[in-house]
């Protein structure tokens, strides 16, 4: 407790100092856990298209249902796919009344004899999307256009980039937090090492007077683990504040992509991890100032 | 005075210690009994602060052994009982090293808070030592605005928390005014009287001189007298 109360007035007693301190890890700590939804964010956007049906293979007419069934069997025996979907000539015209309710005329004009059958394929991985493919371009039952192409509608290109996109975003933020979190061990680690330097000595007199090396340790310890508490607590809060101003322009710039706003658990854990790891970090980088400057 | 068959509660044996080509103390034997009160003269490098140094382990020797109780002091001590040594082996520094941005009450609650004690019998006992040295009404006062015998009250007092086996106290009254000094040196009569052995280092020739008590002189570091009741 009086370690506790002797860290405090040491904040105290260097305002410019702490406040400088406290800003620095805000804003870092704002960009880690920034950094941290973003790639969040983009991996459910991920998700959301991985589980859409990323292949569509039109069924000719002639197709019968035993060569459909087989083909199903077929494709799911490769263990690449994780759903095949039969969807019927009434399936699809359900579809496409659903989609067009809004025009009647465009509703009239179609019944359930023009609309193809299909197979809606999802993939356990978008890596597999062409091999699939490839495979349902053999298969005679697939309908052939007129330009003479089999009716394959094939999602591989959105899925790709966005999967690169996730892959991009959580480099650059690995790479991003990993710097923001050796300059905040630096940072704690030079201000600890020269508020010992000021206080050399009285730390030299409480060891001369029989403290012990940890009586003189660990207030500047648990000033370290404040600094990180306070740095990540505020980090987040401005986090969770612009968060919340920009989850409904992107959840509406999405659309149907289900991503904003983020679950509560999700933010509750961001914020208890950040505040974990970011004390670690500043105890750390503490104790390594008391270890090096107090012997 | 020590019984002779009296158990010593520190021996020096042949201690030499020397900081590169300078031997500042050679061969130093004697012994500190339990309450005893003794002087320890000589001129000004001497020696003598070296000595209180190398008794509370802040340096050791480069030869010799010093045993305290049972602690090798001359060895290598750490952690706890390199605490407890300094707990048990009190010192009053000659620039007292208060902590300036600390109260007089502060600076003798530290004390107690490096001991562990909580903060209510800390503040009771305090209060004890404080009235003790005169000072109860200086509690809240800075360091800077005490007189030096002041000043030199609150270092005896801080010392005194930790219930010291010996009391090194070290050149108590090179700034003091006589009236103060004998001031200083009664209450460190005081203390021997309660049971602490209280060793001072001192040029204080009236005060040495007057008390007839052990003297153990220091010349170039080396120990040329050992009297059981001296002068200066």
């Amino acid at each position: 407790m009086t370690a506790l109360k002797t860290a405090l007035s040491h904040i105290r007693r260097s305002p410019y100092q702490s406040t400088l301190v406290i800003l620095t890890l805000t804003f870092s700590f704002f960009l880690i856990s920034g950094f941290t939804v973003l790639s969040f964010a983009s991996q459910q956007a991920l998700s959301f298209f991985e589980g859409k049906p990323q292949v569509i293979a039109y069924l000719s007419d002639k197709a019968t249902s035993e060569q459909i069934l087989a083909l199903k069997d077929k494709l799911s025996a490769t263990g690449k796919t994780k759903e095949v979907k039969y969807v019927s000539k009434e399936d699809a015209l359900k579809i496409y009344q659903e989609a067009n309710r809004d025009n009647p005329l465009l509703l009239e004009m179609v019944s359930a004899d023009i609309l193809p059958a299909s197979l809606e394929i999802s993939a356990t991985d978008i890596s597999y999307l062409k091999d699939l493919a490839d495979t349902l371009e053999h298969e005679e039952i697939i309908s052939v256009s007129e330009g003479g192409k089999k009716e394959i509608d094939f999602q591989e290109d959105i899925a790709q980039s966005l999967r690169r996109w996730t892959q991009s975003i959580r480099k650059v933020g690995l790479g991003l937090e990993g710097f923001l979190a050796l300059e905040c061990f630096l940072l704690i680690l030079v201000v600890t090492s020269m508020k010992i330097a000021l206080r050399r000595d009285e730390i030299e007199i409480v060891r001369l007077l029989g403290g012990s090396s940890w009586y003189a340790r660990v207030p500047f310890l648990l000033e370290g683990i404040i600094y990180g508490f306070l740095g990540a607590l505020s980090g987040f809060s401005i986090m969770y504040l612009v968060l919340t101003q920009i989850a409904p322009l992107a959840a509406s710039f999405l659309g149907e992509v289900n991503v904003f706003p983020l679950s509560q658990e999700f933010l509750l854990a961001l914020l208890g991890s950040t505040l974990l790891f970011s004390s670690l970090l500043c105890g750390l980088a503490s104790f390594s100032a008391t270890k090096r400057y107090l012997k | 005075m020590p019984k002779s068959k009296e158990k010593p509660i520190i021996k020096i044996d042949k201690v030499s210690k020397e900081f590169g080509s300078l031997a500042v103390l050679k061969e130093i034997s004697f012994n500190i009994y339990p309450r005893e009160f003794l002087f320890l003269i000589g001129p000004s490098g001497a020696g003598k602060t070296t000595l209180f140094r190398l008794l509370t382990h802040e340096i050791v020797p480069t030869q010799g052994e010093i045993l305290f109780d049972d602690i090798k002091v001359s060895g290598k001590l750490a952690g706890r009982q390199l605490c407890e040594l300094r707990r048990r082996v009190g010192r009053v520094f000659q620039d007292l090293k208060l902590i300036g941005d600390k109260t007089v009450a502060e600076n003798i609650e530290l004390i107690f808070d490096i001991l562990g004690i909580d903060r209510k019998r800390a503040f009771e006992e305090s209060q004890k030592l404080l009235d003790l040295v005169g000072l109860n009404e200086r509690a809240d006062l800075f360091p800077s605005q005490l007189s030096e015998g002041e000043k030199q009250r609150v270092g005896i007092a801080r010392t005194l928390v930790g219930q010291p086996d010996v009391l090194l106290v070290d050149e108590p009254t090179s700034n003091l005014d006589p009236a103060t000094s004998w001031q200083i040196i009664e209450m460190l009569r005081d203390i021997n009287n309660k049971g602490t052995a209280v060793v001072i280092a001192t040029h204080d020739e009236d005060i040495v001189s007057s008390l007839k008590v052990r003297v153990i002189e220091i010349d170039k570091g080396k120990l040329v007298r050992d009297e059981k009741r001296g002068k200066y």
